[in-house]
């Protein structure tokens, strides 16, 4: 019995990332490594925590800067991305990520954004997905209290009434659709190319034509997997199929 | 056991017995044998079929395991079976006669004896042996004379046709050459007298010593007519590809062997149309071929030669010309030309000190065509400029050895120069006065500190139930609040109907202060409320004056909802109790105002009910 109970910790404890430490110390670890220049034991570090299920925007974003002081710019660009999902709002995110991006081989024409379409989107990044949630709540509880209000009141539905009624549900329909947009941008299926340079492929297999080769850090817009490859495309339209083992899924 | 039943018994014994007696004797009909087509003397350039029959009045399937223990040959294609039965009048009986023949295609490997071994033929349960069968194998003569055999199950209307002249060659260029440089190998099909039906190589060699790339070919597309020895013939290309030797010495091409099913014309309409001529197979061998391979001489070789031999130009290009401290920037250097460059090391590159080169990225592509291999090999290095200023990139450099020339080569090109900024856009640019502090470099922004705990959930509080809690709660409590409203805003406009909803309630509140008053043993004011209780309840529901509502009036009103006679008999006997019970001081018992007060309530409930 008292083997057994001498056994069964160290059989955890190899199991788990380190059930001697908690996430933050494990953190606060990796902080401390990376601050002494031991970039690639800080990113193990950074690893430890988030196979603890940690979803935390600063834990990617540190991994981010090991991976980059460590030469990996896919692994760099991958986590980076996580932590802009995790916090759009976050500038020392967007700074890096555009940085580690400019030291990618790969070029893509991306399509002319309009400036106005441009502002909207920094201010939906700048507000972040559970915000515009929040607001919109918001507006829905007005709403819906404003009604039930009117329909207690005497005089019933003035045309002021009316008028702050049309205001909370533009409102809300506006805040809604920049939610919604927020959400299908943040969470659109995206991968990174991870290795040094990956072939892509007209079909999904080896026996398939090279239609391209994308390079270290490169992001792709998944549009199907099929049996360990995915279909991903580009900004610029080009497609094709890449081994999924070879990307990295943000 | 009775007689009847031994009877039955014999019959079916006797059926049995002759049942057995009957498989017997068709099984001794059975006879196997086998010959060969056209005849024992073969040659070896030509097929010729081994036909295995099985004949009886019966046969049943018939199988061979494998051709084995051949001597001097070996089986091209086989076994095809084929069947046949007729029906002879012999006297007054009809007899049945069946055959099954299988057919294999043979070829001898060279001249001499040959000799096929008596062969294992399954018949239904039965094994049988065919006699062994020896032949004598001729050295064949590709074309016209020893001519090809008529296909092996073309049947007797073959045995008049002319031979068609098929010919299979090989030829390499060049014989000679440098370990490295391409050889370009062609096989034919030479053809006169028929048409091409079918190809196929017979255990094509392996080119042992040669480093190999097909070469796409398409025979019809590509055929030609030439002449040998006076006579037309039709020449399919049947094989292409660039041999590329890997070691010094004399290297064989060794032979290939191609089946050829050939078919021409007879002459007769009705054969050619109905028949489609008459076929032919051939087997046709090329020469081998020796080709003598020189190592690369060692004078004059550069010290970074590629390992590339042939004749190459080479290309470099950076993917833009300014650029700002720290940025990537793509160098791209293509070399292609006649030669293989599949192990062809990276060109050199003497980047400046102040310039980051990274591994390179590598592609490349080889295609052959017109009896030349040309390859494109292309590699893409990135750069990253350290410090602002003008690089000038020096030539990148790639050597080859020429082996038309047999000499060592360099080829060279320029990328250009690059102009590098410091990281942020200057002072001018940013239109700030001369001195002002700018960042030297830019770089990512330090890691963040732990404040508070990790979170484990991230953000998506759509995804959490609360918050579905909190969209669905309004959505349902609207439809309550607006019908709640409009109800109280009915009641606010209806008064009578105000009075008549609050009846029941405003009833059972007065006969509550009439059971305080009957505590106190007030009987007259006891009495007085519930009257009155009673009264105003009538009044309020049918939204009346309590003033004027005697007996009779409240009892039509009340027969003018609908409310039952007995009711209304027992709402008139309470108020009539009440009326008495003020006045005559006798009936003032407790137990008595008990009665009374649960007498109206139950009228209250009852007439609540008839609503």
């Amino acid at each position: 019995m008292r083997l057994l109970a001498g056994i069964l910790p160290i059989a955890l404890a190899a199991a788990s990332p380190s059930l001697a430490e908690s996430p933050e110390e494990i953190f606060s670890r990796g902080n401390s490594a990376y601050e002494a220049g031991r970039f690639d034991e800080a990113a193990e570090a950074y690893r430890s925590v988030l196979r603890y299920g940690v979803r935390d925007a600063r834990v990617e974003y540190n991994l981010g800067c090991a991976a980059f002081r460590t030469g990996r710019l896919g692994e760099s660009v991958l986590h980076f991305e996580r932590a802009a999902r995790l916090a759009p709002g976050d500038p020392d995110v967007r700074t890096n990520l555009e940085l580690v991006r400019s030291r990618c081989f790969d070029r893509v024409e991306e399509p002319e954004i309009a400036a106005p379409v441009r502002w909207v989107r920094a201010a939906q990044d700048r507000l972040g997905p559970d915000r515009q949630a929040v607001a919109l709540l918001v507006l829905l509880w007005a709403a819906c209290a404003w009604i039930v209000a009117r329909a207690w009141r005497p005089e019933g539905w003035t045309p002021a009434a009316a008028w702050v009624l049309a205001a909370l549900l533009a409102a809300g329909g506006a805040v809604g659709a920049s939610w919604l947009s927020t959400r299908s941008r943040i969470e659109a299926p995206v991968a990174v190319v991870l290795e040094s340079s990956i072939e892509v492929r007209a079909g999904p297999g080896e026996h398939n034509a090279v239609l391209f080769t994308a390079h270290e850090g490169l992001g792709l817009s998944i549009r199907e997997e099929r049996s360990g490859w995915l279909q991903v495309s580009l900004p610029n339209g080009l497609n094709g199929w890449v081994p999924a083992s070879a990307v990295g899924r943000v | 056991m009775t007689r009847r039943d031994l009877r039955i018994g014999a019959v079916l014994a006797a059926l049995a017995v002759g049942g057995a007696w009957g498989e017997l004797r068709a099984a001794d009909d059975l006879r196997v044998r086998a010959w060969v087509e056209p005849g024992p003397t073969v040659n070896d350039a030509e097929p010729f079929a081994l036909a295995v029959a099985v004949e009886g009045a019966e046969v049943p399937d018939v199988s061979i395991d494998r051709l084995t223990g051949l001597t001097n040959l070996r089986v091209l294609s086989g076994p095809f079976k084929s069947q046949s039965s007729s029906f002879e009048l012999r006297g007054t009986s009809l007899q049945r006669s069946a055959s099954v023949i299988l057919r294999y295609t043979l070829l001898a490997e060279g001249p001499g004896p040959a000799e096929i071994p008596s062969l294992e033929v399954r018949v239904g349960s039965r094994t049988m042996r065919t006699e062994a069968i020896r032949i004598q194998a001729v050295r064949g003569r590709p074309g016209a004379a020893a001519g090809p055999q008529r296909h092996p199950r073309a049947g007797a209307r073959d045995r008049q046709a002319e031979p068609a002249d098929v010919l299979l060659r090989a030829e390499c260029r060049p014989t000679e050459a440098w370990i490295g440089q391409p050889i370009f190998l062609e096989v034919v099909l030479l053809a006169a007298g028929g048409d091409v039906e079918r190809f196929s190589w017979l255990d094509p060699p392996s080119l042992e010593g040669f480093w190999v790339e097909d070469v796409a070919v398409d025979p019809n597309a590509e055929r030609t007519r030439a002449e040998i020895g006076g006579r037309p013939y039709v020449s399919y290309p049947v094989m292409r590809r660039v041999l590329v030797p890997t070691s010094a010495g004399d290297l064989e091409v060794a032979s290939f062997t191609g089946q050829i099913q050939v078919r021409r014309s007879t002459g007769d309409l009705f054969e050619d149309f109905f028949l489609q001529g008459r076929g032919s197979i051939a087997v046709r061998t090329t020469d081998p071929i020796r080709i003598r391979v020189k190592p690369l001489p060692e004078q004059g070789k550069p010290e970074d030669f590629s390992g590339a031999v042939g004749s190459f130009r080479v290309r470099a290009t950076l993917d833009r010309r300014e650029a700002r401290v720290d940025d990537a920037i793509g160098l791209r250097v293509s070399v292609e030309g006649d030669g293989l460059l599949e192990t062809a090391r990276a060109p050199s590159l003497d980047a400046p000190q102040d310039v980051k080169v990274f591994e390179p990225k590598t592609t490349g592509s080889v295609s052959a065509e017109r009896g030349r291999i040309r390859s494109t090999k292309t590699w893409e290095w990135v750069l990253v400029p350290l410090h602002p200023g003008e690089v000038r990139m020096p030539p990148v450099r790639f050597s080859y050895f020429d082996p038309s020339q047999g000499a060592f080569r360099e080829v060279r090109e320029e990328p250009g120069s690059l102009v590098v900024r410091r990281g942020e856009p200057s002072g001018e640019e940013r239109g700030v006065a001369r001195g002002a502090i700018r960042a030297e470099r830019k770089d990512i922004a330090f890691i963040k500190p732990l404040r508070g705990e990790l979170s484990e959930r991230g953000p998506g509080i759509h995804r959490r139930p609360v918050f579905l809690a909190f969209v669905a709660v309004p959505l349902l409590a609207l439809p309550v609040g607006i019908l709640l409203g409009r109800h109280r805003a009915r009641l606010r406009k209806d008064l009578g109907l105000a009075r008549s909803r609050r009846a029941a309630a405003l009833a059972r509140r007065r006969l509550r202060a009439a059971e305080r008053r009957a505590a106190r043993s007030d009987g007259a004011s006891f009495h007085e409320e519930v009257g009155r209780a009673l009264v105003e309840y009538v009044a309020d529901r049918f939204n009346r004056s309590p003033a004027g509502l005697t007996y009779d009036v409240a009892d039509e009103l009340l027969a003018s909802r609908g409310v039952e006679a007995p009711l209304r008999g027992r709402f008139r006997a309470c108020l009539e109790t009440c009326d008495f019970a003020r006045f005559v001081p006798e009936s003032r018992a407790e137990e008595r105002m008990a009665d009374v007060l649960r007498e109206a309530r139950e009228i209250v409930t009852a007439l609540e009910r008839s609503r």
